[in-house]
Formats: structure tokens, C-alpha cells, sequence
């Protein structure tokens, strides 16, 4: 590191801008060459085919990891072309030109270019993909790892009528698979804390007291070492070419202005290609979504009225209430205006407490490496740390039991219908 | 006093009932026949999570019109009985069908990975066995050297003895097959016994520390001995790799919670005697170096000495990581500890030549884009869904008890805190449906600006129909920290490891329900709407929806036929 923090603005020297794009290559998936840069900006047709196959690399990637589905990617490269011109699309990428670039052929390299480096800083490129070899010990801690729901296209299942006890029984199964799902988990820990346990002492690091599964796994299988090594060294250096990208990446920066100095301008006369939605991106869809706002609409404007007729009744009770008193004793005896004050400022922050909750922004975020340290030998943070996950799970879990509640609640009301209205039959609830 | 007319309700609601009990139990039978939901632990989600209760409960009780069987339900028959075929539409089925199997593969391919970690960690706990673990590279050597000088054995000895384990080691082998066998067997019957276990290590242990005391005078006598007691060794260790299992499949059973260099809480020495226990001077000496808290029989692991069978447990604490990983994951450490350092501390020039480049880009944007990205608004629609539910919450409860308690009972501060609050929630819900609207306006691209004439509508709205999806939260794109080795998440008992994972399961599944609960109120509500019942099939639906809607489908109603008495 000493060899980089050495170097300073300026004594980059002449090789400067190659250097930071092969250190930037070092650090993105896809590895593209220094050379494709410098052609792209001249907007050669050699770089097109690689700078295509880049951005979808690096979107696929991004995608996958945002719907954690497991769909395989469109393997021919028109398809990969609609995927990556529909991602930039709904992230709000603006540029006709190369929504117009055509799907064969070598054209608009440097269009391609301006796009990857749009890319790079509206996802914030090789920070993202920086993680470390996945150990066994290691846990998500963040809402959206486990069980992804997918969100399978509906033309993937079976057609044709079932009966409701078929999917009374499909409902019990997965109920079955939770209950697995948990005593896997549970046997999980119980196996992860035995080799904590057992490892105590063989230290790495003094913040570490014990082997990693990974690490135990060296010595178990001679094979795995060189293995791991290798994961560990490529990890390496993509991180090495991170650091020095980063130490860099002013140059690239100002090279990226030259580029767009000399931007290729609009040919009107491109034939005009259509964005086609790709499949795998039906989440994005603009017709969902307006459907998604019209029930929220709905659900708010319903939340709405009631809180109006709410505030309206109580009002008018807490008006009369207020009256009489002060009839009788010209002010109010029991709630003095700093109470009131009080009361409202404790009302403020709750509510404000309320919109912070479902901003996951408190959320302890991300991949965490578990370790043991036994009760005495933690540090105050520590146990903070841990004590504050479980706080936020359980409130989490309050909340989502108490959303349940709710729909069930709404479901019984609006079938209450039935279970009172039917001619000829009597309805007996179960809890009746 | 009965009318006749409940009488008649009686024992035709005793139809029902029993209808529903044969049901019950064919699709118990169907439950044990599937391997794949025969549940593990039966136990259950009751506790650390706080999820459902176990479903197999059956509870009779009186009800109002005659018995009620109401039981918790596992699920029915798959194959519908053609008594009431209870059809759904096409579409519905459909959608129900294709909706729940995608959970189902999502947990069952949670499931897979964490069955794939777990047999990971259950080889590392088991005996091992093959080549003996690497030592740190060129200590060992010297260390073996100077023990071996140490103690008596002449190099011919250990050459007869290498040769003796190498035959026993393919004896152990061969017998793999039948010991796991046995191991199975085993599996079934017995309990995890780890006195024999740490024999065993013991017994491994012992050739390069044999017991001076022994071998002063006669040599062959100990070579002897150690021979027959390992000739012992194959059996024994097939006996132990079938209980190291039953201990790995019984987690609830064992959970030693003190150090590993403290003696083991069952009876450890309970197999110990038979055998000669040594504590030579010299292992004491060279444990006493190497080891952090050694214990006499514990003995430093070495490479090039025979391999033996031994458990985590009793020699983890002496692994010593290879110098070549060490130097790796070092320079790994530090490295994430730069980038982490980096991340903290951005350089404002660089900022400031990204903000420019953007803004100069934003400034070639040529499409008629909306002001929000797709991507932005779908990110703010499911916040303010999530919005909605926790101010509809948050309103129930302040309006809980509101038909028991009337204005008057509650106090003046009560009261005053109960219009404030509802008119902050009524302030918020106005804040919200303003954001909605401008989230309309921001990503509709609007129409009449020039240029938009000649771009087809494809641009913004795709160019086929889809169908729709539900969002049960954000697309959490990998989170804007890093999920380096930096972070770190300290555990201090495997209680409190199993507290966080079973919330954390439990917080998913009540996201899988929840959503479920979403598509089948979409899906049954309408159909509950639109029809009049008429025939017992209507009913049965009605009875089956109603169940899956309002009780999870844990509970069933009792319908009866309240027919006009002739």
C-alpha cells in the first residue's frame, strides 16, 4: 500500500490513463482491456462487440443481484443487447442514440463507452462488486437475502383447473418446508458454534479467536487449500486493483470529459429500433407499476376517510368535553398548554419514529461474518451489535405478524357474508 | 327440549364432521408415505421464533349447533376425493398454483444450500481420518525429530509399526462399507458417547508418545501392546463414525458450552482404564509448549506420522494454519482494511469530476425521459405501500378500545394524545398521497413536449402486456456498504445464534405469507363476490376459502344444513 498512497496527483506520469483502466479492469467482472477503451473513444468498431458484452456482464449481474432470481441469461447477443438497453432504460438512462444502436454490427463504440461510464457511476461500479470468498459462517443480515419470492412469470406453471384442496394441500407443504427450513437452521448454528468452539486458539488475528469452516476445511481436505488460496489471491487482487483505481480514477475522469467533447452526434438517419421488453425484466414494468400505484391510491385514499370520520368524532367529543369544563371552571383543569405541548412533541416523534421504521435504512446491512467469543470476553459494542439485530428482527417480525392479522381481519369481514347470510345453512367458526 | 329440527341439524353437522375426520386421515396417511414432508424436528417453530404452532392438534369441542370437530389442519388429500369436487377457475388455479410453487422452490432451494453447508460441517465434527492435517510447513519436521530422539522406540520400530498401520488402514477402509452400515444402524439406537471418542484420539496419540516408563526395559513387550491395541482400532472407529453422526444429527443433545481444552462433561474416562494412560514427561513438556491449555493426552498433530482417526473436538485447538494462508489472508485483511479506510474518506476531486461528468451526460439526454428513473419510483411506490400498512396499523391501534372505553373514561391527557395522533397520521397519509401523485406525473414522460411525436409509446410503457407482479419489498440492490470480511457480527452462545436465525426465518416466512395472503385475497375474494351458493360443491369451497383466508388454514368451520323440517 505504501507504494500507492506514495503516489500523488500529478506524478502519475504519462502511461497514467492505461494504467487506471487496467487497474479498473482488475477489479470489474467482466476484465475488459485498456485498448478497448482508447479504440471506443475513437469509436472503432473492434471495441463494440466487447464493450457490449461488458455492460451486459456487469447489468446481469446487477440484476441477479437485486431479484436474486436464478433465470439463465439470454446467451444470444441480440438478446443480451435488449437486456441491456431495457436495464439502462428503467434506470432512467436518457440517451436516443443509443437506444437507436443497432443490434448487429460494429457500430457506436463510443456511445457504448459513454454508457459503461453512466454505469459506473450511477451503481457505483467496483465498490458493488467487491466480496469477499463466501465462507459457511457468514450471514446475510438483510431483509432481502433469504427466500427470495420470485416472481415467477405466470406462463411457467401448469394450465388447466385444480381443485382448492390441491392447493390447500401445496399450502401445507410449504408450511412443511418452513418447519424443516427452521430445524436445518437450528442444527446449523448448533454446528457452527461446535466448530467455533472446538478451533478456539488458532488464531489469525487477535480480533479472531477461531478457524472459519473454510479455514477448518484446509486441514481436512489437502485439496481445498490450493483452492481456497486461489480464491483468496484473485481476491486479492481485485482488491489491489480497486485501491489503485481508486487512487486513479481522477485521470479516468478527465479523459471521460475529452470523450464527451468529442461525442458522436445523433445520425437522424439510423433505422430506428425499437426497445423490446425482455422477459426476464417484467418486474420493471411500467404497466404494473401504474397498477401498483392505482391500490395504493385506493388504500390510502380508504385510510383517509376513516382517519377524517376518526378526528372528526373525536374533535367534536374532546369540543364538548372542553366546553363543559370551561362553563364551569374557565379553564381547563387537568391539561395545562406545556402538557399539551408535551404531548404533542411525544406524538411528532413517534410518528416520525413510525417513517423511519419502514426506511430499512436502519438496517445493519449486509453480509456479516459470524464469530464466538464467549460471554466475558465481549466488548460492549459487540454485544450492542448483536442485541440491536435481534431488536430489529423482532420488531420486524411484530410487524409483519400484526400486517397478517390484519388482512385476515379484512378477509373475515368481507366474508362475513357468508357466515351470516347464508340461506338454508349455519355457519359454525371454528373459534365460536 | 331439542326441536326436531336440530336434532336432524345434529347428526347431519355429524356428517360433516366425520367427513372431514376421514379426510384428515387419509391425508395423514398420504403425509407419512412422502419422505419429503416427514418433519425433523418435531418440535417445531413454537421456540425461538415464535412461528405457528404445531398443526397436528385436534381439538372436539361442543358447538352451537350440535359438535363442532374443529382441528388444526395438515394439509388434505392431493388428490381431490370426487365426493365435492370443489373447482376452481382456470385463471385462478393458475395463478394460486404457479404462485405457490415459486415458494416452495424458494425454500427448497434454501433448503439445499443449507443442507449442502450443514454436511460440510458435519464431516469437519466427525472423526478424521486420511491424510493428517498440514502443519505448519518446515516446524514440524524438527519438532518430530527431536521427539522422536526423545523418546525409546528405535527407527525400526517405527518403521514395523508404519508398515502395521498402513495394513490396518486398508482393513478400515474395506470395512468403510460395513461400518456405515453399522453407522446407520447405530443412528438409530444409540446415544453420542464421547469417551470412546476421546479413547480414540488417545489411542492415536499414543505411538509417538509411547510411555517411557514401559519402554525402558523391554522394547518388544510395548511394540506388542500398541499392536493390539490398535488392531482393536478399526471396530471401534467404525462404532465411533456411527455415533459422530448421531451427535451431528442430534444438535439439541450435546452443546458443550465450556472451552474445548476443559475435560468433557460426560464421564470422559470412562473407557480410559482399560487402556494404559500415559502422561510421559516429555508430550507434557512439548504440549506444554505448543499448545495454548494442553492437556497431558493431547499431543501436537504432525505431518508424516500415521494417520489417525481423531475429532475436532479433542485436537482443534492445535491446528496451526499453513504459513502460505496466512501471509494470503493477512494481506487480504489488510487490503479490506484499505478499502474500508477509502471508503470512509472520498476524494472530493474525484467527486467533483463524477458530478460534472453526469451532469454534462444529463445534459445529452435527448429522450423525452420522465424525471424519475423506473427504477426510482418502483423503489418509492413499495415504500409507500409499506407506508400505508404501518399508518393503518398504527390507527388501529390508537383507536383500539374505542367502543369499551368511551370518551370519558379515558383522561385528559389521553384523550388530548389521542387527536393528536390521529390527526399526525391524518397529516401523513394527505403527505403521502401527494408524494403518490407527483410519482404519477414524475414518470409518465410527459406527451406534449417537443420531440416526443415521433417515439412510439414503446419507449415508455414496453411493447407487450405482462403480467403482474408483486412486490413484497425493494429490490435491495447488494446495499451500498460492502460486504467485506470487516464486517463482523460477535455471537456469545449458540442460544443467541439460534435466536437470530430463527427471527430472521421467521421474519421471511411471514413475508412469503403475507404475500401468499395478498394473491389469494385477489383471487378469492371475487369469487366469494360473484356466485350465490346453492350445492354442497359451493359450499365446500366457500368453507375451504374461508378457512384458508380468515385462519390460516389451521381451523376449520362447520357448515350444517339447517334444512325446513317437514
Amino acid at each position: 500500500m505504501g507504494r500507492l498512497s506514495g503516489c500523488r496527483r500529478g506524478d502519475w506520469g504519462p502511461r497514467a490513463l492505461p494504467k487506471a483502466i487496467a487497474a479498473l479492469s482488475r477489479a470489474l467482472p467482466g476484465k475488459p482491456s485498456p485498448e478497448t477503451f482508447r479504440r471506443a473513444k475513437f469509436d472503432l468498431p473492434e471495441a463494440v462487440a466487447e464493450l457490449w458484452s461488458l455492460l451486459f456482464s456487469l447489468l446481469w449481474l446487477i440484476h441477479q443481484k437485486g431479484v436474486g432470481s436464478r433465470r439463465e441469461p439470454p446467451d444470444a447477443l441480440e438478446g443480451q443487447i435488449h437486456f441491456v438497453k431495457w436495464m439502462l432504460r428503467c434506470h432512467g438512462y436518457g440517451r436516443h442514440h443509443f437506444y437507436h444502436l443497432p443490434e448487429v454490427g460494429s457500430q457506436g463504440s463510443c456511445e457504448l463507452l459513454l454508457a459503461f461510464s453512466w454505469l459506473l457511476e450511477y451503481f457505483n461500479l467496483p465498490e458493488r462488486f467487491l466480496c469477499c470468498v463466501h465462507q459457511v459462517d457468514d450471514v446475510w443480515i438483510c431483509s432481502c437475502k433469504d427466500l427470495p419470492s420470485y416472481r415467477v412469470p405466470l406462463d411457467l406453471g401448469p394450465k388447466g383447473r385444480v381443485d382448492i384442496r390441491y392447493i390447500q394441500w401445496l399450502l401445507g407443504k410449504l408450511r412443511f418446508q418452513w418447519r424443516s427450513l427452521y430445524a436445518s437452521q437450528q442444527e446449523q448454528c448448533n454446528l457452527l458454534n461446535k466448530i467455533h468452539l472446538y478451533t478456539r486458539g488458532c488464531y489469525l488475528e487477535e480480533s479472531i479467536d477461531h478457524l472459519s469452516v473454510l479455514e477448518t476445511e484446509l486441514f481436512r481436505f489437502s485439496g481445498s487449500t490450493k483452492h481456497l488460496l486461489q480464491q483468496l489471491e484473485s481476491e486479492n487482487s481485485c482488491l489491489e486493483g480497486f485501491l489503485e483505481w481508486k487512487h486513479m480514477e481522477l485521470v479516468y475522469w478527465q479523459w471521460m470529459d475529452t470523450v464527451l467533447d468529442t461525442r458522436p452526434v445523433d445520425n437522424p438517419n439510423t433505422v430506428k429500433q425499437d426497445i423490446i421488453l425482455p422477459e426476464i425484466l417484467e418486474y420493471c414494468n411500467p404497466q404494473y407499476l401504474t397498477e401498483e400505484m392505482d391500490k395504493i391510491e385506493k388504500n390510502l385514499e380508504a385510510l383517509s376517510q376513516r382517519l377524517q370520520e376518526a378526528v372528526n368524532r373525536h374533535r367534536a367529543a374532546w369540543n364538548t368535553k372542553v366546553c363543559g369544563c370551561s362553563q364551569r371552571l374557565q379553564r381547563l383543569p387537568e391539561l395545562s398548554t406545556i402538557t399539551m405541548k408535551e404531548i404533542q412533541e411525544a406524538v411528532g416523534y413517534e410518528l416520525a419514529a413510525l417513517e423511519q421504521d419502514w426506511g430499512v435504512k436502519s438496517w445493519p446491512h449486509g453480509l456479516h461474518r459470524l464469530l464466538f467469543r464467549q460471554a466475558g470476553e465481549l466488548s460492549s459494542s459487540e454485544i450492542h451489535q448483536m442485541t440491536r439485530v435481534i431488536q430489529i428482527l423482532r420488531k420486524e417480525e411484530a410487524r409483519l405478524k400484526k400486517t397478517l392479522r390484519s388482512l385476515q381481519k379484512e378477509c373475515h369481514q368481507e366474508l362475513a357474508i357468508l357466515t351470516q347470510g347464508l340461506e338454508g345453512v349455519i355457519w359454525v367458526l371454528p373459534n365460536s | 327440549m331439542i326441536p326436531l329440527a336440530s336434532l336432524r341439524r345434529f347428526s347431519l353437522s355429524l356428517r360433516f364432521g366425520w367427513g372431514d375426520a376421514s379426510e384428515q386421515e387419509l391425508s395423514s396417511g398420504s403425509r407419512a408415505a412422502g419422505p419429503e414432508q416427514q418433519d425433523p424436528a418435531e418440535a417445531g417453530l413454537g421456540g425461538g421464533g415464535g412461528a405457528p404452532n404445531g398443526p397436528r392438534q385436534f381439538s372436539r369441542r361442543a358447538g352451537a349447533a350440535g359438535v363442532c370437530l374443529c382441528y388444526k389442519l395438515p394439509p388434505p388429500d392431493p388428490c381431490p376425493s370426487p365426493r365435492t369436487p370443489a373447482m376452481l377457475p382456470a385463471a385462478c388455479s393458475h395463478r394460486l398454483v404457479t404462485e405457490i410453487r415459486a415458494a416452495l422452490t424458494a425454500c427448497q432451494e434454501k433448503e439445499k444450500e443449507l443442507e449442502q453447508s450443514l454436511a460440510r460441517c458435519r464431516v469437519l465434527l466427525q472423526p478424521w481420518e486420511g491424510p493428517s492435517p498440514p502443519g505448519p510447513e518446515p516446524a514440524p519436521s524438527t519438532e518430530t525429530k527431536s521427539a522422536f530422539s526423545e523418546c525409546e522406540p528405535t527407527p525400526k520400530d517405527l518403521k514395523e509399526l508404519e508398515l502395521l498401520t498402513q495394513a490396518l488402514e486398508k482393513a478400515l477402509r474395506v470395512r468403510k462399507g460395513i461400518s456405515q452400515v453399522q453407522a446407520k444402524e447405530n443412528a438409530s439406537g444409540g446415544r453420542a458417547t464421547t469417551p470412546l471418542v476421546t479413547a480414540q484420539a488417545d489411542a492415536g496419540a499414543r505411538p509417538r508418545t509411547s510411555n517411557p516408563k514401559a519402554s525402558v526395559p523391554t522394547k518388544p513387550p510395548a511394540a506388542s501392546q500398541r499392536a493390539k491395541s490398535r488392531v482393536k482400532k478399526p471396530a471401534r472407529t467404525s462404532s465411533n463414525r456411527g455415533r459422530a453422526l448421531t451427535l451431528a444429527n442430534q444438535p439439541h443433545d450435546s452443546v458443550p458450552m465450556e472451552g474445548p481444552a476443559q475435560p468433557c462433561p460426560l464421564p470422559p474416562q470412562g473407557q480410559v482404564p482399560e487402556l494404559p494412560t500415559p502422561t510421559p514427561v516429555s508430550v507434557l513438556k512439548e504440549a506444554g509448549a505448543t499448545g495454548p491449555n494442553p492437556r497431558p493426552e493431547q499431543a501436537k498433530i504432525q505431518p508424516g506420522l500415521a494417520p489417525e482417526a481423531f475429532l475436532l473436538k479433542d485436537k482443534g485447538t492445535q491446528l496451526q494454519l499453513p504459513l502460505s494462508y496466512k501471509k494470503i489472508a493477512s494481506r487480504n485483511s489488510s487490503l479490506w482494511a484499505q478499502v474500508q479506510h477509502l471508503q470512509s474518506n472520498p476524494d472530493p476531486d474525484v467527486a467533483a469530476a463524477k458530478a460534472r461528468f453526469l451532469e454534462r451526460m444529463k445534459g445529452t439526454f435527448d429522450l423525452p425521459s420522465p424525471s424519475l428513473s423506473l427504477a426510482k419510483v418502483q423503489e418509492e411506490v413499495s415504500r409507500l405501500d409499506q407506508a400505508c400498512h404501518i399508518l393503518t396499523q398504527h390507527l388501529e391501534e390508537t383507536l383500539e378500545g374505542d367502543g369499551e372505553l368511551s370518551a370519558a373514561s379515558l383522561s385528559w391527557e389521553q384523550e388530548y394524545r389521542r387527536l393528536v395522533t390521529l390527526e399526525g397520521l391524518q397529516a401523513a397519509v394527505k403527505r403521502h398521497l401527494l408524494k403518490l401523485q407527483e410519482l404519477r406525473e414524475g414518470y409518465r414522460p410527459s406527451r406534449d413536449s417537443a420531440g416526443s411525436k415521433d417515439i412510439p409509446e414503446e419507449y415508455y410503457l414496453g411493447s407487450r402486456t405482462v403480467e403482474n407482479f408483486t412486490w413484497d419489498s425493494p429490490p435491495c440492490l447488494g446495499g451500498k456498504g460492502l460486504s467485506g470480511p470487516t464486517n463482523r457480527l460477535v455471537y456469545s452462545s449458540v442460544q443467541e445464534l439460534q435466536t437470530m436465525t430463527a427471527l430472521k426465518l421467521h421474519v421471511t416466512m411471514l413475508k412469503q405469507q403475507i404475500h401468499l395472503q395478498k394473491v389469494m385475497m385477489e383471487e378469492f375474494l371475487p369469487l366469494v363476490r360473484s356466485e350465490t351458493p346453492a350445492d354442497p360443491a359451493q359450499l365446500a369451497l366457500y368453507r375451504a376459502i374461508h378457512s384458508q383466508l380468515c385462519e390460516a388454514g389451521e381451523c376449520f368451520s362447520v357448515l350444517v344444513r339447517d334444512e325446513p323440517s317437514v
